[in-house]
């Protein structure tokens, strides 16, 4: 019974996550967009879940959906009636092409996957008890993946500079601001 | 493991139904208005009208907030996993820790004096 | 020995019943308390003590007409009440209320749900609740809906994470995000409300915040904002946003008494777990209602420096001064 409920779960999140994709680029108003994209956020955490890896399940909606998602609306009020302008131009030879290359790319993926792996699919995947624990993940901050945890901080500290360098006003626009407000 | 939210699954089912079922009773049980009248469809407004809100802009701060606490989730979710096994790797997990915090200790100043906690 | 199935079944439709119910009486609760601290007597009129004053209620909200606002976005008007409600609601399921019985050889839990992440996952999913307002205040078309919608959303990221900042001490205490293990730790020893005072404190405070309850009420402060981000809905589709803000306040101060106040323990008769959790419980909830009718509330400006300048630093400097202890001792 469990694996029947497993499968049903993993074949609505993965419809999910796949439907709400398409619904991200094909919606013409951003914050419709945005929403789908929170479903298809909200759907990859469920994937994620169902390989065990729960505290990864639950960092992707805290970050993705819950920080990201959140900027993505915030500017999209910020922008206004501004930000819906539809995409005008119709189906060209030019995306026909994309598609057709992204098809073929998967198709190899999928066969230099299949060559590559042979029988080895067939095998279940030995999944430890601390596997995807929020313990093991921290074990392996501190010891195997020690720099890229240390270069992470220093990335958020670039992120920082960067974001209040465009959210702030330059010393010369507050100036502007000031005489705007005395003249009359 | 998957076993652990079984009764996740069946608790957010019911607490999905419940709501769904109040939104349901909101259209079934409606008293139907005596008379309709134009004016109670259009949204509240109170002074003068300044058109439809979508078209106007907000303050940047909202933008600024938002991005600062993308860096601080980030920061907690690098954290929670950390503050786990803290005890257990001793001086050598400390100092990174701290090394952690340190660098964004050092964005956080930079934020502070750059005035972009100050909401405008 | 692990729970059958259909235990967790029934506990589940169980606790969620309880959690509705303490939803129905807690606005009851408060409407009291708040009128006998103004010297008045609050509801007394439908049946004793205004005891079905949450029957009435909820009748009335029913019966109420179904209403649509003439340039909504319908779809999301409607689905946005049942996003907040229902991450509201889902997330009391991770709260321990008792040690775990054995009932006609059954085992049977002291929570609905027991999963590793269960802190981070409250989180998680209360962040996702966020949406339902600022998607509430978009869909709805009205300027003060979306002014509401958009101040609400950034008050409650700005406090999430003093929030979960302030959790980091006890975390870093009990070497555990799992909430039965954080309330294990805490079993005949000190609660961590005593190392962890300061956690508690910003815990309480970011958390007023989070629920949107006075000193913190920004969201709909009625004299700027008419009502926030709910300002166009009526009817039962008002009644749920009330609902998940009393949702969250009741998982907020169970999450507290979980966190810092040693859960279902207590210094004696430790079998009596839910009860010492539901005394808790009442009395946080309490202390919520005392410093709603007490404290006036913060200018916008005020609020947003408050949580970034103070409870933020603050925070942070528990966390780090708890790693340093927990390491050295």
């Amino acid at each position: 019974m469990g694996n029947v409920l497993v499968w049903a779960i993993w074949i609505g999140a993965a419809a999910a996550c796949l439907g709400s994709g398409i619904a991200v680029v094909s919606f013409a108003n951003p914050f419709f967009s945005a929403l789908a994209l929170i479903g298809n956020l909200a759907s990859l955490a469920v994937l994620f879940l169902l390989a065990s890896a729960e505290f990864v399940a639950a960092a992707q909606v805290l970050v993705y959906a819950g920080a990201v998602m959140v900027m993505f609306l915030f500017v999209i009020a910020y922008l206004g009636g501004r930000a819906d302008t539809p995409f005008e131009g119709g189906p060209s030879w030019v995306s026909f092409g994309a598609v057709l290359a992204a098809t073929a790319l998967l198709v190899e993926i999928v066969v230099a996957i299949g060559l590559k792996a042979g029988d080895l699919l067939a095998d279940e995947a030995e999944v430890g008890a601390a596997f995807g624990s929020p313990a093991e993940i921290g074990r392996f901050f501190l010891t195997d993946h020690l720099l890229a945890f240390e270069i992470t901080s220093i990335v958020l500290l670039i992120a920082a500079v960067g974001g209040v360098i465009l959210g702030t006003k330059t010393r010369a626009e507050e100036q502007l601001d000031r005489l705007d407000k005395a003249a009359p | 493991m998957l076993g652990d939210y079984f009764p996740f699954l069946v608790y957010a089912f019911l607490a999905a139904v419940i709501p769904a079922s109040m939104i349901a009773f909101s259209f079934i049980f409606a008293t139907p208005p005596q008379k309709r009248v134009k004016a109670r469809f259009l949204p509240f407004e109170s002074g003068v009208s300044e058109g439809a809100p979508k078209q106007q802009r907000f303050t940047v701060s909202f933008y600024l907030t938002a991005m600062l606490f993308i860096l601080f989730d980030i920061e907690i979710v690098f954290l929670y996993p950390l503050a786990i096994v803290l005890d257990a790797l001793g001086w050598f997990g400390l100092v990174e820790f701290l090394v952690f915090v340190a660098i964004l200790g050092v964005a956080y100043v930079y934020i502070w004096r750059k005035g972009a906690l100050e909401w405008k | 020995m692990t729970e059958p199935w259909w235990i967790s079944v029934i506990k589940a439709l169980i606790i969620i019943n309880l959690v509705l119910v303490g939803f129905a009486y807690l606005t009851l609760a408060e409407r009291k308390v708040m009128g006998r601290m103004q010297l008045r007597y609050g509801p007394n009129r439908a049946g004793p003590f205004g005891l079905l004053q949450p029957a009435a209620d909820l009748m009335k909200l029913i019966r109420k007409e179904s209403f649509f606002p003439a340039s909504a976005v319908d779809v999301l008007y409607i689905a946005s009440p049942f996003v907040a409600a229902f991450t509201a609601l889902s997330t009391f399921s991770v709260i321990p209320f008792g040690p775990g019985w054995e009932i006609f050889g059954y085992q049977v839990d002291g929570q609905v749900v027991d999963v590793p992440i269960s802190l981070i996952l409250i989180f998680a999913i209360g962040s996702i609740g966020t949406f339902g307002f600022i998607v509430a205040g978009w869909a709805s078309d009205s300027k003060f809906a979306l002014l509401g919608a958009m101040r609400t959303c950034a008050q409650l990221v700005s406090y999430e994470v003093s929030l979960a900042l302030s959790v980091l001490g006890v975390v870093l205490m009990a070497q555990s995000l799992s909430l039965t293990e954080i309330v294990a730790g805490q079993d005949g020893t000190w609660w961590y409300v005593v190392p962890q005072f300061v956690g508690f404190v910003v815990f309480l405070l970011a958390g007023t915040a989070e629920t949107a309850r006075a000193p913190f009420d920004l969201p709909e402060a009625e004299q700027e904002l008419v009502a926030g981000y709910h300002t166009e809905y009526g009817g039962m589709r008002f009644g749920l946003f009330t609902m998940s803000e009393y949702i969250n306040l009741i998982t907020l101060s169970g999450l507290a008494v979980t966190l810092f106040l040693g859960g279902w323990h207590f210094f004696f008769l430790d079998g009596l777990g839910p009860i010492w959790f539901l005394v808790k419980l009442l009395a946080l909830l309490f202390l919520f209602i005392w410093i709603r009718t007490t404290l006036p509330r913060l200018r916008y400006d005020q609020l947003m420096r408050f949580g970034w300048k103070v409870l933020l630093p603050v925070a942070t400097l528990n966390a780090v001064v708890t790693a340093i202890l927990v390491v050295a001792l």
